[in-house]
């Protein structure tokens, strides 16, 4: 049998599967690697712990270690206690370090960053924990919170200005009894120069008697420094304390107002350039998960927008 | 034989290429972006409104109306003169939510499948402002018009207007097809809905086998939607049905369930129904003192609408 062969398709057998052994050889090691990309050949452990939200802690979050990803978050899930069960899936490679005293904690890479699950370095001389082993969950304090224990700071500062501003205006205070004083001085002054006038007035008539009145009015006039004596006396005693007392106000809210300076002055020339980069990294990230919705087969399982989306409509409402 | 093994490489070398082809591909239409835009906050207002932020919700919609009008989208204009006259409805104010209707039923097309929602909504705002009739002729039309699997849901309006207009039979034949289409759409609070509605009618009718059974099946659906209102409902359905047969015990039971429900629920109407309610069973078992504690309670209530009962 005579067989007629082009001699372009000569060896065309051994090109089709050297071909279709490069395809699969290639899909393989695609999987391969984003198999070792998500840890998923290493081996593993679980880790567990109870918070009382899960406000915050989501499936498939980091759980890193001296910064380094160890793992991430298995499972979440609600008990009968009504608090919140963690499973945390770790690298058994990383067992050594996670010991007894090891904990966890939720926390921010960053201002703007992503929240991950922190786990500490234990003390080496106590046991590693073991698979589906308890870690102890610290809580780590919130905006809110951080903005109460300031508020706590600053509480005594107010108070000792409210107590200074209220014994300068108690009546029955130093000051108000000392400014009352002064008034009954200038007074009584006032009707010793009246006496004293209508004493020169009738001066030659009452020679005789003048001397005995102008002793009684030396007299009211001698009481009356003699008040005003121990009121300015009473003043300097009670005055250093006032003052030592209105210093040390003023030189608290002297360190809170610098405090406040330095704060403002660290933060303020940062928040532009923060702002930007967060713009930046979320038009970043929008971009990549555009890109990443338009790959099949992402791309069959995300719905497009949706234009007739109504709000609920029950018959019965 | 050459030949077969040819056809199986060609066609493992086609799929393969359709492998690779699939993964270089994109299925998303590309739309522009106002249009995108105005469908973010169209989206945004429906989850305010979901969660009863109807302010927020109502300057959403009312920004994707300016954004698809600036376009000229007539569809996505319609959606959301819809959304915004729905959500003024429930907050209480159907006299706003005409206008908004109106606007939308003069842009809507012939034959176009938004029309079956926009009757259904202008059925809801009449049946809102009283007029049953209007409401009932609407309601047809918009099972009439209905493409989608909403069938069972606009059966049940129609339903509730027929046994609101007083006529139960015909009302209980439309919920048993509601009951149905529902069931097949698994559209569970539609057909707890046609349960609830076939409970009141069977409880009217004195057929307290029937009704027991439809309010326990729409109890276990809305508890596992976690519906307060409606559970409410059910349990003075419940209630109701013990009452018919005369076991006062078992229906007070019933009714404090429900008063509970509605008390954590915050819905002030509801609590004040099912108090009177207990009081009118109260007064019934001859325990007036019970009776007059409650109708004190009640006096304190603040005065509120109505509770969310069909019946």
């Amino acid at each position: 049998m005579i067989k007629v062969e082009d001699p372009r398709f000569r060896h065309l057998k051994r090109k089709v599967v050297v071909f279709a052994v490069l395809a699969l050889a290639v899909v393989a090691l695609v999987i391969l690697l984003i198999g070792k990309e998500n840890d998923l050949f290493t081996k593993k452990y679980e880790l567990q712990f109870t918070v009382e939200k899960g406000t915050g802690l989501t499936r498939g979050m980091p759980v890193k270690l001296s910064g380094f990803r160890i793992g991430r978050v298995k499972s979440i899930s609600l008990n009968e206690e009504a608090t919140v069960d963690i499973v945390l899936l770790i690298d058994q490679k990383c067992q050594k370090w996670i010991r007894k005293d090891s904990t966890a904690k939720l926390v921010k890479e960053g201002l703007v960053g992503d929240a991950i699950i922190e786990v500490s370095v234990g003390n080496r001389s106590l046991e590693a924990l073991k698979n589906k082993e308890k870690l102890t969950f610290v809580k780590t304090k919130a905006l809110d919170e951080l903005a109460d224990e300031l508020a706590q700071k600053v509480k005594p500062v107010l108070s000792d200005v409210g107590e200074i501003i209220g014994y300068l205006n108690d009546p029955n205070g130093d000051i108000k009894q000392s400014m009352k004083n002064f008034n009954l001085l200038s007074q009584n002054l006032d009707l010793t120069r009246k006496r004293v006038d209508s004493l020169l007035a009738h001066a030659e008539d009452q020679v005789g008697s003048v001397s005995g009145k102008l002793s009684t009015v030396l007299d009211g006039t001698t009481s009356t420094v003699n008040s005003a004596n121990s009121s300015f006396a009473s003043l300097e005693q009670k005055l250093p304390g006032l003052l030592s007392s209105a210093e040390n106000s003023l030189k608290n809210m002297e360190k809170i107002s610098g405090d406040l300076k330095q704060a403002e002055e660290t933060m303020l020339p940062k928040i532009p350039a923060l702002l930007q980069k967060s713009e930046d990294a979320l038009q970043g990230s929008n971009s990549v998960l555009h890109a990443v919705q338009g790959i099949w087969p992402i791309s069959s399982r995300i719905q497009g927008a949706q234009e007739k989306q109504f709000v609920p409509g029950d018959s019965h409402d | 034989m050459i030949r077969g093994n040819s056809s199986v490489k060609a066609l493992l070398l086609l799929l393969l290429a359709a492998c690779l082809g699939g993964c270089a591909g994109s299925r998303v239409k590309p739309v522009s972006p106002s249009r995108l835009q105005a469908m973010e906050h169209n989206r945004r207002g429906v989850e305010a409104a979901s969660r009863g932020e109807s302010d927020k919700a109502l300057a959403e919609f009312s920004e994707a109306l300016r954004l698809q009008s600036s376009i000229d989208n007539t569809d996505g204009m319609i959606v959301a003169l819809i959304n915004s006259a729905r959500t003024q409805r429930l907050k209480g104010d159907p006299q706003s939510a005409r206008p908004s209707v109106e606007h939308a039923a003069s842009l809507l097309d012939e034959g176009s499948d938004l029309a079956s929602e926009l009757f259904y909504e202008k059925a809801k705002i009449l049946l809102a402002a009283g007029e049953l009739s209007a409401a009932s002729q609407w309601a047809v039309r918009a099972e009439a018009a209905e493409k989608g699997d909403a069938r069972g849901r606009r059966q049940n309006l129609v339903a509730l207007l027929l046994y609101r207009q007083g006529l139960p039979d015909q009302a209980k034949a439309q919920l048993e097809q509601a009951l149905q289409l529902n069931r097949q759409a698994k559209m569970a609070a539609e057909e707890a809905n046609s349960l609830r509605l076939l409970g009141a009618i069977n409880l009217v009718q004195a057929s307290y086998e029937k009704a027991g059974a439809c309010y326990r099946e729409a109890l276990i659906l809305d508890k596992e939607l976690g519906l307060g209102a409606k559970i409410a409902a059910d349990m003075s359905g419940l209630g109701a049905v013990a009452a018919g047969r005369g076991d006062n015990a078992v229906a007070v039971g019933w009714y404090r369930r429900a008063l509970e429900v509605s008390r954590n629920g915050r819905d002030a109407g509801s609590v004040a129904a099912a108090m009177a309610r207990l009081s009118r069973l109260y007064r019934l078992s001859g325990d007036a003192v019970l009776a007059e504690r409650i109708d004190g309670q009640l006096k304190k209530l603040p005065v509120t609408g109505a509770a969310g009962n069909p019946r």
